[in-house]
């Protein structure tokens, strides 16, 4: 199924590109190419959705319930690291390790929730979740611009946010 | 503490400060009426922003000592923000005066206002879904916030950022001294016909972009590869090229400016339209998300200011951008009568909506923005309003003579806003990254985006008028005609002159921008998101332009896949970043050396 989806992509969008840029535009076969790329791209849609792909990479996560995980993970670093007193020396330290150990693969493996739950839900996650991740990234700022109130006070904002993140997730995720 | 004349955080963290306002507006207008000059004679811009950046470390970080990295952001918002305005201006307004055409400059400076208000408006719910939920790359933005960290992100970093810079500048310099040809032309190496386009565009701030793009920007490369190696062997092999083009040697022409432009130019519609009824649920979210923002409370209990710009303001200042635009149509030619002068006010403020989403898309995946191509719409749809095209009357008509400057007044604000919102898109990834206030940002945003256009406008009209009273600029201008080094030739308001006594004649390509229009939308249906923008911005675009940024997304794609994502934040990024401050800040000396030399 997913070789003939997209055989009929393929061949519909050469179809039409080639017949939608003939001078002038030859219509007929390029309402067919047309039909194929839209057939063809819908039954994509429908494999990917039920595959259940969306990992940029080889980060470890491998499912929905994996991802889920990693973001109650982020959350619960975060909130480590918002309650260690002002002014810990090794916190830069600490944040980098979060941002590009747990951060980073959370953020490539995200595909999984709005592909098995459709963009609203991933957008009820990932938009709390990002206010949390540029709270993170002001934390991160302040320790280099020497101010680690500021940084304390971003990190316990990135927490609220995580929180409001995992709250967001959809039930049967 | 916070010092005075700043805003900061409850902990003192210092973000708007007078001085990085003040020291924005400087360069900022320094930069405005540079970049018109050399705007008017080379015919493309340059990003003010790295240039900024580097400034504010020099200024902020060095001569004050206790500048923020949030704090020269905000440098470098309000100095970009500002002289963005030039090439929105550039590009338009000197085709009425190539035209002939008499107009008032006042109204078009309020259109171009007007226009870079509603680019920093439409941009409140874009932000939230390219930024926080598409997660676009933004390569210009990437790189700006990568320089802002510099000096606290190590050694190692510091060294690939200036080994990338230094490499591009390099290039840069190769290129102009000319031990470095701008293309190699690949194909004619291994024997390849012309229209194949394998030339290599050599700039590695291009291959930068791509590096930073990875997997995300293939289908750019690949709309490339559809348009010259599918698209092209086909139209030459069934015999679609008119035999006396062929003869004339315009098949590469033929292909590109008839063929594969406007077909790309209505896939980049159509795929943006369709990406927006996609995407609705989510742009619905983030907007109820905006709605919904509150004041923050702070570190030490007190309620501090709210990080995102109310959906408010977002429904004022569209509402805000029409009324102008249709005042400004009212005036300029009030013969036009009612229903005309709603409907082009009306649709240019839809269409500044529009061009802002593809812009934004388009700048997100790949960094280049087709700013030139999308005033060129809105001018065909308000000559169409207007009903200037296919009349059979000339320019001469003054019916038809007051639509154009109608036209080309929505023109300008188009250019603006777009530019606008390409901008103010990569300045709040840079915010993302380096964890600013989106509504910081936004707030002095607005309150400089006046300044750009004044400036620019006047720039341009001083340059037009000339002490013995011929026309300062333009191909037809004495300085062109006799070659001299203060030639302004105005090469993009130049192609807009063409396109304009083009359509008025009734030569609009209105049916492939219908075909590309459709197809855009079908594509976009792929389950990979923005590939109708991408496809069509490839075939709106030279190739040696797109395969130089495939190939830095393949390069991409092996390290990521051999070394992992992060080595590719360790490494890539800060070597990436490096590629496009230095192409830039080098670009930037040369053109202004050139512009006033």
């Amino acid at each position: 199924m997913t070789a003939i989806a997209w055989i009929l992509f393929i061949a519909g969008t050469l179809l039409a590109t080639a017949t939608g840029a003939h001078d002038p535009p030859m219509w007929v076969p390029f309402g067919g190419g047309i039909t194929l790329a839209v057939v063809g791209a819908m039954l994509l849609r429908r494999l990917h959705a039920a595959n259940g792909t969306g990992s940029d990479d080889d980060a470890g996560i491998r499912d929905l319930s994996g991802l889920q995980a990693a973001l109650h993970d982020v959350t619960a670093h975060t909130a480590a690291l918002a309650a260690l007193p002002v002014g810990q020396p090794d916190l830069r330290e600490k944040l980098d390790a979060l941002l590009l150990d747990r951060l980073l693969p959370l953020i490539e493996a995200r595909g999984f929730l709005a592909n098995a739950h459709g963009v609203e839900a991933y957008a009820k996650v990932f938009t709390p979740f990002a206010s949390g991740e540029r709270c993170l990234n002001r934390a991160w700022s302040a320790l280099a611009d020497e101010n680690p109130a500021e940084a304390q006070a971003q990190l316990l904002r990135a927490q609220q946010h995580l929180e409001a993140a995992e709250k967001g997730w959809p039930a049967s995720g | 503490m916070p010092e005075a004349g700043s805003v900061s955080s409850g902990t003192g963290y210092r973000e708007i400060s007078a001085r990085a306002i003040a020291l924005g507006i400087i360069q900022g207008i320094a930069m405005t009426a540079a970049f018109t000059y050399a705007g008017l004679k080379l015919g493309f811009g340059v990003g003010g922003s790295s240039v900024a950046a580097i400034m504010g470390l020099v200024v902020l970080r060095g001569v004050f000592r206790d500048g923020t990295i949030v704090e020269n952001n905000i440098n470098q918002t309000v100095a970009s923000g500002i002289n963005t305005a030039s090439s929105g201006v550039v590009f338009t307004v000197p085709a009425l005066l190539l035209l002939g055409l008499a107009f008032d400059p006042w109204m078009l400076a309020i259109a171009a206002v007007a226009g870079s208000f509603m680019g920093i408006v439409v941009i409140i719910p874009l932000r939230k879904q390219m930024v926080e939920l598409d997660r676009l790359r933004f390569p210009t933005g990437t790189a700006v916030a990568t320089l802002l960290k510099a000096t606290a992100s190590g050694k190692e970093k510091a060294v690939l950022l200036a080994i990338g810079g230094s490499l591009s500048a390099g290039m840069v310099v190769g290129m102009e001294y000319g031990f470095v040809p701008e293309e190699w032309d690949v194909g004619a190496l291994l024997g390849l016909p012309p229209y194949l386009g394998v030339a290599l565009y050599l700039s590695l701030m291009n291959l930068g972009a791509g590096l930073l793009s990875g997997k995300g920007g293939m289908p750019f490369f690949l709309g490339g590869v559809l348009a010259w190696w599918f698209l092209a062997p086909v139209a030459v092999t069934m015999g679609w090229i008119p035999p006396e083009t062929v003869a004339d040697g315009g098949t590469v022409d033929f292909l590109y400016g008839t063929m594969f432009r406007p077909l790309g130019i209505g896939i980049l519609i159509g795929g943006a339209l369709m990406g927006v009824v996609l995407a609705f649920p989510a742009i619905k979210a983030a907007i109820q998300s905006l709605a919904s923002a509150v004041k923050v409370k702070q570190a030490d209990g007190t309620v501090g200011p709210a990080d995102e710009l109310p959906a408010s303001v977002l429904y004022v200042g569209v509402v805000l951008s029409a009324v102008v635009l249709t005042g400004v149509v009212w005036s300029l030619d009030p013969t036009l009568g009612l229903p005309r002068i709603l409907t082009a006010g009306i649709a240019g403020t839809v269409w500044i909506a529009v061009a802002g989403l593809i812009v934004a898309q388009a700048t997100g995946m790949t960094d280049i923005s087709p700013l030139s191509g999308l005033a060129l719409i809105a001018v065909t749809l308000l000559l169409g309003v207007t009903g200037a095209i296919g009349t059979g009357k000339g320019l001469d008509d003054a019916a038809v003579s007051g639509a154009v400057v109608v036209a080309v007044a929505v023109g300008v604000a188009v250019c603006v806003a777009t530019s606008q919102c390409a901008d103010m898109m990569q300045d709040l990834k840079t915010g993302h990254l380096v964890g600013a206030r989106p509504a910081a940002q936004q707030i002095v945003q607005f309150g400089v985006a006046w300044i750009g256009p004044i400036v620019a406008m006047g720039t341009m009209m001083l340059l037009w008028t000339t002490p013995d009273g011929s026309p300062g600029f333009g191909p037809e201008s004495a300085a062109c005609l006799q070659g001299a080094g203060d030639c302004l030739s105005a090469p993009q308001a130049g192609a807009l002159e063409g396109m304009i006594r083009g359509v008025v004649d009734g030569n609009a390509p209105v049916d492939k921008y219908l075909a590309g229009g459709i197809l855009g939308g079908a594509v976009t249906l792929f389950p990979v998101g923005g590939l109708g923008v991408l496809l069509g911005l490839a075939m709106y675009l030279p190739f040696s332009i797109t395969l130089g940024y495939g190939i830095g997304c393949m390069v991409s794609m092996g390290l990521q896949r051999a070394k992992g994502a992060r080595w590719m934040e360790d490494k890539v990024v800060p070597l990436a970043a490096g590629l496009i401050v230095g192409e830039a800040l080098t670009a930037l000396v040369f053109s202004i050396g050139k512009a006033f030399g």
